[in-house]
């Protein structure tokens, strides 16, 4: 079986940046018809993402209103994260958890980490995403499962969202009641990869590239992978983005496979953003993953603005959070008052983003799946 | 340019051979042998074709009859069939002949246990499928287009999977269209769609979704004429993987710019 | 002697296959045969049979 890393290397950078090339604002309305009745293939979607497109935007947002309303009807899935640990012993250059950045550090203990939680449960939210730094012998796996065992029974699904597992670490996750993971390779060029990642575990590219799939094959019932936008020239990590996701429906066809469209933003420190995604450009990408991955949810996060998520709704994303905090701790335990991860700009609350998704005419989802099996509560 | 090549999406000739357990083809039509009355119209039907591969059965002998093998022409590729299985065992058994023949490697496995409907048993299949790919043949499993016998046919090690347009022998045309668009979407193997196809129109709608080649037996042996239909046939694979390959769907009557008003992106303005 | 050709009981003195093949005017390329559920080789056609051997002969035929 070919993995993701073999499926990549098929398509040179050169061949895709030729083809993006050549593609004409025709080659795209025709790639937009065909995407009403067939499944595009990755060269049509790396039409679908040549500048070309950007003349026939609306066009674009046409096609992927209709297949949104075809494969997902009104319903917006909500989540919200909890960052547990933010200790962290990589220097991502464009991360506010840069082990470098002299900040107060913060590792919940598991019931720390569980009040946090249960203060997220009473709010009503069902699927909650937990985050750590990368930091494995404090925020170990074994931890992780620990935290999770712990507050499994007062969620639906909880996802994780940690740094790159073997996949026997994935499986005792499952165990302890995982049920979806993301991960995000940032870039998908190997050199601007490693100069991103000067140090820490991180810096294994390939290990990271592989581990959706190594999720998979533990078991992982839903996975969503994401390029962070703005670290490398759009199309080419839009292109891998939608070609890993793509990848991961075919080769893993039980997996329930999404995409995040993370746009970077200024953080605590000093990072330059050199391949700074535009809105319409924004718009692109989610209009061009939604046409060539018509049945994946499509995740975006409050790194948005609320103008920007909400408008993003009918042209494909399928799920938000709400509520959010990328700091550690500050619900039910001391608020240090970090920076946090990354800055947010959307704060609604859930309460406000059900209201609104309402009044746009779309379907709040708390729950929108549920292991069948019954697990033993870890609550005493 | 030779009869296996195309002009890519730059003008420039290019080859777009089928490769099948690594052997290159030029046609992308099969034909079948049965029910022609008179086997000497084979290599007429072969010729006028250009059909590289051709199907034949096994059968026990009987006094004096005289096999099929003298009227195929040389050089084309055999593909005996296990029809008569009712089991992956017997596919097996019948395979295993075939290769003894000495005419290659190649197997289309063929199990039926229905004889009403004649619809393949594709549990029974994907068995058969395992055990000959082991051995070394190159397995061209007949199926129904299920997505799950295809992908269960592909890890036991088939060449291709060949899924049905319609009951065999019908001439029905491509009545399982969805079903066979989803097994080229999915489906990483050759898609050679095999029984049903009943006029040269169905194969080039077939190759115009994707298909890898279509196999066609009925369809040129009960026309008045069956060596003009397999030219037909020929034609009619060529102009359908054309039109893939250039790709279909032309912008239907959007006018450029006919929608003053943007709804779903004027937010950007 | 007695041996089974294709499923039916067949009574005389068949010396080996090639002989067998040679009255039944088969021509021992284009065909396989099983001898007791076993494909023989080509260079077996010229071993004795026995009383009540099992033999199938078996030709590519038209088919799709």
């Amino acid at each position: 079986m070919r993995n993701f890393e073999d499926v990549l290397a098929a398509w040179p950078v050169a061949n895709r940046d030729e083809i993006i090339e050549k593609t004409t604002r025709i080659d795209v309305l025709r790639t937009l018809d065909k995407a009403e009745s067939a499944a595009l293939s990755p060269a049509d979607f790396l039409k679908l993402l040549a500048p070309a497109a950007l003349d026939v935007l609306e066009d674009m947002a046409r096609r992927a209103h209709e297949l949104t309303l075809r494969y997902f009807g009104r319903a917006v899935s909500i989540f919200t994260p909890l960052y547990i640990s933010d200790i962290c012993t990589n220097q991502c250059r464009y991360c506010g958890f840069n082990a470098k950045n002299k900040q107060p550090r913060r590792h919940l203990s598991v019931e720390e980490a569980a009040a946090e939680a249960f203060a997220i449960a009473d709010q009503g939210f069902q699927h909650i995403l937990i985050l750590t730094g990368d930091a494995p012998k404090l925020a170990s796996p074994q931890y992780i499962a620990d935290v999770v065992k712990r507050i499994r029974h007062r969620f639906a699904s909880v996802g994780i969202e940690v740094y790159s597992l073997s996949e026997a670490e994935y499986k005792s996750l499952i165990d302890a009641g995982v049920d979806s993971m993301t991960m995000f390779q940032e870039t998908y060029n190997p050199e601007l990869y490693a100069w991103l990642h000067p140090a820490g575990p991180k810096k294994d590219y390939k290990y990271r590239l592989n581990a959706p799939e190594r999720s998979a094959r533990a078991g992982m019932r839903s996975i969503g992978v994401g390029a962070l936008l703005g670290l490398e020239v759009f199309a080419r990590d839009a292109f891998a983005t939608g070609l890993h996701a793509w990848h991961l429906q075919r080769t893993y066809p039980g997996v329930e496979v999404s995409v995040s469209v993370p746009r970077i933003c200024p953080h605590e420190g000093e990072f330059e953003v050199a391949q700074g995604v535009d809105d319409r450009q924004f718009v692109q990408y989610v209009t061009a993953l939604r046409c060539f991955l018509p049945r994946a949810g499509i995740t975006c996060s409050s790194r948005e603005s609320a103008n920007t998520r909400d408008h993003l709704l009918p042209l494909g994303v399928t799920r938000v959070s709400a509520g959010v905090s990328t700091a550690v701790g500050g619900r039910a335990t001391e608020d240090l008052h970090n920076p946090g991860q990354f800055e947010i700009s959307d704060n609604r609350s859930l309460e406000k983003m059900m209201a609104d998704l309402t009044a746009l005419g779309y379907q709040p989802v708390l729950k929108d799946w549920e292991d069948p099996v019954v697990r033993e509560s870890a609550e005493h | 340019m030779t009869a296996s090549q195309i002009l890519n999406f730059y003008g420039k000739a290019m080859e777009d051979p089928l490769i099948i357990g690594g052997e290159q083809l030029s046609s992308r039509l099969f034909i079948g042998t049965g029910k022609l009355g008179d086997d000497a119209l084979i290599p007429r039907i072969a010729e006028a074709s250009g059909a590289q591969v051709i199907t034949v059965a096994m059968r026990r002998v009987e006094k004096g009859q005289k096999g099929i093998m003298s009227h195929i022409p040389a050089g084309m590729r055999i593909l005996p069939n296990t029809s008569g299985a009712r089991n992956a065992e017997e596919a097996v058994r019948l395979a295993r002949i075939a290769r003894a023949a000495g005419c290659g490697d190649w197997i289309k496995i063929e199990v039926i246990s229905d004889a009403r409907h004649l619809l393949p048993d594709g549990y029974e299949t994907a068995r058969a499928t395992e055990t000959l790919a082991k051995e070394g043949f190159v397995v061209l499993p007949y199926i129904n287009p299920d997505l799950y016998v295809a992908r269960a046919c592909v890890a036991a090690g088939a060449a291709a999977v060949m899924p049905l347009g319609a009951p065999i022998g019908t001439n029905r045309g491509l009545r399982t269209k969805e079903m066979i668009a989803i097994l080229i979407d999915e489906i990483d193997l050759p898609i050679i769609v095999d029984a049903g196809l009943g006029a040269p129109s169905h194969a080039c709608e077939a190759m115009e979704m994707g298909a890898s080649a279509c196999l066609v037996n009925t369809a040129i042996s009960s026309a008045d004429n069956p060596p003009l239909m397999g030219r037909a046939f020929g034609e009619a694979v060529k102009a359908g993987r054309g039109a893939f390959l250039a790709g279909l769907g032309a912008v239907r009557g959007r006018a450029e710019g006919a929608v003053a008003s943007s709804p779903l992106t004027g937010f950007l303005r | 002697m007695e041996i089974i050709i294709n499923g039916k009981s067949s009574a005389g003195a068949f010396k080996n296959i090639n002989d067998l093949l040679s009255r039944e005017d088969l021509d021992p390329k284009l065909v396989v045969v099983e001898l007791n559920g076993k494909i023989l080789p080509k260079e077996d056609y010229d071993k004795p049979l026995r009383d009540g051997d099992a033999v199938e002969i078996v030709q590519f035929v038209a088919g799709g």
